[in-house]
């Protein structure tokens, strides 16, 4: 634990990292206490107050249907955060596995799976995202499988790199003549030495993995339409445009923040952790 | 009593290349019980590719090695698994070799129950004059003296008949190497271990060892008792070898370096005997026939058409 | 005058020493050997003199006169006049001392900076160095990249680099420690005959006796940031006086025969606390005398001084 609190300390040295650092708490604080801060319930219907500006009472106005866009941020929050999350967990998952065999197996392995994940990278998202709506219908899977499937390949030739460069060091060649059994040189030795380089690159993937699923639920592609989520406030903002710009700027401020956030959090994890950097300071 | 360790016609050859070149050739070396072997050879003489085919850790794609007097069945990782019991190797780096987020009771556990050794790691680190409380220790808070013995006694996890050493004496001051070769002469006399010395550093090699044996170019060139070899060598690259270590004696400095050029790269093995181009002794056969290691009787063995000090 | 006077100097790396009060004179076209172990300073007093420490070490002392010149006043643009021209320096790892992206020969080019030649003019002057460090077929090697060169042609041509703006002194640091021993005994051999050829002085540092014995004609032994010894090559060999340097030759395996299993070692490990001589802790003549106050400097013949409480033997 002192471990993240001197990484903490050193990223909150550069101006950015301080931005991010906040932002990112902010958000953080927003998704987890979102019942409690929300005024309303982000679905409660008051059509006689409905396409309200901004006011005491309605912090950011209300949309079409007279619901609070405030409390819908926050709740949205939480929503696109926690898919966000999961998102990347099961990416990391699935990718740290892929490199594993891809790196340390067989020729022929690497070969194959280099293959499909080529392939699988050279997919357009959002042709992907559409049909496999139009198979699956939409919901909050299909947003993970677009998501996972966007970011595994990137991912996993992270992890093969890593794997590669390691089973030539001493440690990895130790571990083989003292007879340590496959799965355990994987993932005593290997894995824990990969974690780092996938732990930065997905930092710096929150963005973009946030953008990808509001993109995709603002198309109507998400999760249910109880729930919202900063992609429905945008779409539903969209729609009303004309009456007030209100709702659009409150559905992409909140985006813009979190991309902002998230992207200077990661970068500047990144410096933290890179030996290189941390030495010259 | 048999020789702990046996190897014959081992060759190695560069991986991802149809056949050839070939790092090690057809090398042949016995180690006897509780001997100390230095194998000395320059960068390009494959001597870290030697121990670690030794070990199954880079492919060998012939030979055969046999473990006290029983040959194993073949060059597969099960065959390595049973000789990994009974040989033991040290890598130059030995802070490299430890798992940095892995305790030094971590590391010497994971050695035991992989080689299936019987003692404790408190045992292991008294074993080398370590103090039972750097079992708590990452390796990086370890000092160079104190990973090199934590390595060592990793290597004694399953009490091995044999311990290969590489380069065990790279990088140390000269008090420091006295430290480390005392140690594993130390091992030598209280477990009947037998230490393979593989380095360039034939002072060391000259003073320590038993035996010594001289690659060039993946191939033996010499093997003998190292007074023997220090006083007479046959082969003129040993003879070059031990002309051009430095002497720190000022009033025995060399006028002319005792060998030129350096080791062809193994892509353009020479013909003939491989050191000709270099050989200050060439004759016509040397160019075009390759020399057979040839047993001269007391222990001594050479590769060379005519050499040193040898009626033809 | 003599080329090299370096007086009192002392380094710290923020609150630890690393040089005490370090004083070195090096004459011209003379070839002077630092020798001493792993934290004995030779390094930091190597690389103090063209101004390369890291920006964590501090001068706090002394005085560097190269030539004439006070280099510690110098300035960046002073420093980058003098480097090359005056001093040069070539490094231990010949690998590591050139970019792999560019050929040697481009890289070689940019010592000439300084001297306004044509490309034509620099190439050839760069061959002939080149075959002057013993470079076989130079004019087909001057394009070639260092990934493509073994580790004995890469340091002769950072020798030739080092040599290119002709320079009155080479600092060598450890020029063979990552070499073999027959590549090793040849480049020994070169940086002799270039101070033969050229006049040039050489800084050799080195841990290892048989390199410092095989080139130098005056040497220094430094232990735990301070000078212990200096002396002609021979008379500091055959009669060395201060402790340690005794110590060091004892341990010393190519000085002992092939019998005898067990070698000598120095027990112990340097300490750098306080007053009274460093080695003291180790030293197997030490007294209560020798803790409490540093060391005088003692004569041990013509040149040839050391720092200890004991008189030559």
């Amino acid at each position: 634990m002192d471990h993240a609190r001197r990484l903490l300390g050193l990223m909150w040295r550069s101006p950015t990292g301080r931005v991010g650092v906040i932002l990112v708490t902010l958000l953080v604080f927003a998704a987890l206490a979102a019942p409690l801060l929300a005024p309303y319930s982000p679905t409660a219907i008051d059509v006689r107050h409905r396409l309200a500006p901004p006011e005491l009472s309605h912090w950011l106005g209300t949309d079409q249907l007279g619901r609070d866009v405030f409390s819908r941020v926050l709740v949205g929050t939480r929503a696109t955060l926690a898919t966000a999350l999961v998102a990347i967990l099961a990416s990391a998952a699935v990718a740290a596995m892929l490199g594993l065999v891809a790196g340390y197996g067989p020729r022929w392995i690497d070969a194959l799976l280099i293959l499909l994940l080529d392939s699988l990278g050279a997919l357009p998202m959002i042709m992907l995202a559409l049909t496999l709506a139009a198979l699956l219908g939409p919901g909050i899977g299909t947003v993970l499988i677009v998501v996972v499937a966007y970011s595994v390949p990137s991912y996993a030739r992270l992890v093969r790199a890593q794997v590669l460069g390691l089973k030539q060091q001493d440690f990895v060649l130790a571990a083989r003549a003292m007879n340590v059994p496959l799965a355990a040189i994987l993932v005593r030795h290997l894995l824990p030495n990969v974690m780092g380089a996938l732990l930065i690159v997905a930092s710096m993937d929150v963005a973009t993995v946030i953008a990808l699923d509001t993109g995709l639920s603002f198309l109507g592609l998400g999760a249910d339409t109880r729930v919202p989520d900063w992609g429905m406030i945008l779409s539903d903002g969209f729609a009303a445009i004309r009456a007030t710009p209100t709702l659009v700027i409150a559905g992409a401020v909140p985006l813009v923040l979190a991309t902002l956030g998230f992207t200077f959090f990661g970068e500047s994890l990144n410096d933290a952790l890179d030996p290189k950097t941390r030495a010259a300071r | 009593m048999s020789d702990p360790l046996t190897i014959e016609g081992l060759t190695v050859r560069v991986p991802g290349r149809g056949g050839k070149p070939a790092i090690i050739e057809a090398l042949t070396l016995s180690v006897r019980p509780a001997e100390v072997l230095g194998i000395v050879g320059e960068s390009g003489s494959g001597k870290t590719t030697l121990a670690r085919a030794i070990m199954g850790l880079i492919r060998a794609s012939a030979g055969r090695i046999a473990i006290e007097g029983e040959a194993l069945p073949d060059l597969a990782e099960r065959s390595f698994r049973r000789l990994r019991r009974h040989v033991a190797l040290i890598f130059q780096n030995p802070a490299g070799s430890f798992n940095p987020r892995l305790r030094v009771d971590a590391i010497l556990r994971e050695a035991l129950r992989g080689l299936g050794g019987g003692r404790s790691p408190a045992a292991l680190l008294a074993m080398v004059g370590l103090d039972a409380g750097l079992l708590d220790r990452h390796p990086h808070a370890l000092s160079g003296g104190q990973a090199r013995r934590v390595a060592i006694a990793r290597a004694l996890a399953a009490d091995p008949a044999v311990i290969l050493a590489d380069e065990p004496t790279a990088g140390l001051d000269v008090s420091a190497q006295g430290e480390m070769m005392n140690l594993m002469l130390d091992l030598r006399d209280a477990r009947g271990t037998a230490i393979v010395c593989i380095t360039h550093n034939l002072a060391v090699v000259r003073h320590c060892c038993d035996r010594i044996a001289v690659m060039y170019l993946g191939r033996i060139v010499e093997t003998g008792p190292t007074g023997a070899v220090a006083a007479a060598p046959l082969h003129p690259y040993t003879a070059a070898l031990l002309a051009a270590v430095p002497v720190p004696d000022p009033a025995r400095r060399r006028t002319e370096p005792p060998v030129r050029g350096e080791i062809p790269s193994l892509f353009a093995r020479p013909d003939g005997c491989e050191f000709h181009p270099r050989c200050p002794r060439t004759t016509a056969r040397c160019r075009t026939e390759r020399p057979a290691l040839r047993d001269l009787g007391e222990g001594r063995a050479v590769r060379c058409h005519s050499p040193l000090g040898v009626a033809a | 005058m003599s080329l090299l006077a370096i007086q009192g100097l002392s380094v710290a790396y923020g609150a630890q020493p690393a040089l005490e009060s370090v004083s070195l004179v090096v004459a011209r076209g003379e070839i002077v050997g630092i020798v001493g172990e792993s934290g004995s300073g030779k390094s930091t007093l190597a690389y103090a003199v063209p101004g390369l420490l890291p920006a964590a070490a501090r001068v706090t002392s002394g005085r560097i006169a190269l030539d004439g010149v006070d280099l510690l006043g110098l300035d960046d643009a002073g420093l980058a006049r003098i480097r090359g021209s005056t001093v040069a320096m070539v490094f231990q790892d010949p690998m590591t001392s050139f970019s792999p992206l560019v050929p040697v020969g481009r890289q070689l080019q940019a010592f000439l900076w300084r001297e306004r030649v044509d490309a034509r003019a620099a190439r050839r002057r760069i061959v002939e160095m080149l075959a002057d460090v013993g470079i076989a077929d130079p004019e087909r090697r001057i394009d070639a990249y260092p990934h493509e060169l073994s580790g004995g042609m890469l340091q002769r041509i950072a020798i030739a680099a080092a040599l290119l703006a002709r320079p009155s002194l080479i600092i060598a640091d450890e020029p063979t420690t990552a070499l073999d021993v027959t590549t090793e005994a040849q480049i020994l051999h070169l940086l002799r005959e270039i101070r033969d050829g050229h006049g040039t002085a050489i800084l050799v540092i080195s841990h290892q006796l048989g390199v410092i014995a095989e080139i130098c004609d005056r040497v220094a032994v430094m232990y735990g940031g301070v000078i212990v010894e200096e002396g002609p090559v021979e008379a500091l060999f055959r009669h060395p006086a201060h402790p340690y340097t005794q110590a060091l030759m004892a341990c010393e395996p190519a000085l002992l025969g092939t019998d005898g299993r067990r070698l000598p070692t120095i027990p112990g490990a340097i300490a750098r606390d306080g007053a009274g001589c460093h080695f003291a802790d180790r030293c197997t003549h030490a007294e209560p005398a020798c803790r409490a106050g540093s060391p005088p400097w003692q004569p041990a013949g013509d040149g040839h001084a050391f720092l200890c409480r004991r008189m030559a033997a």
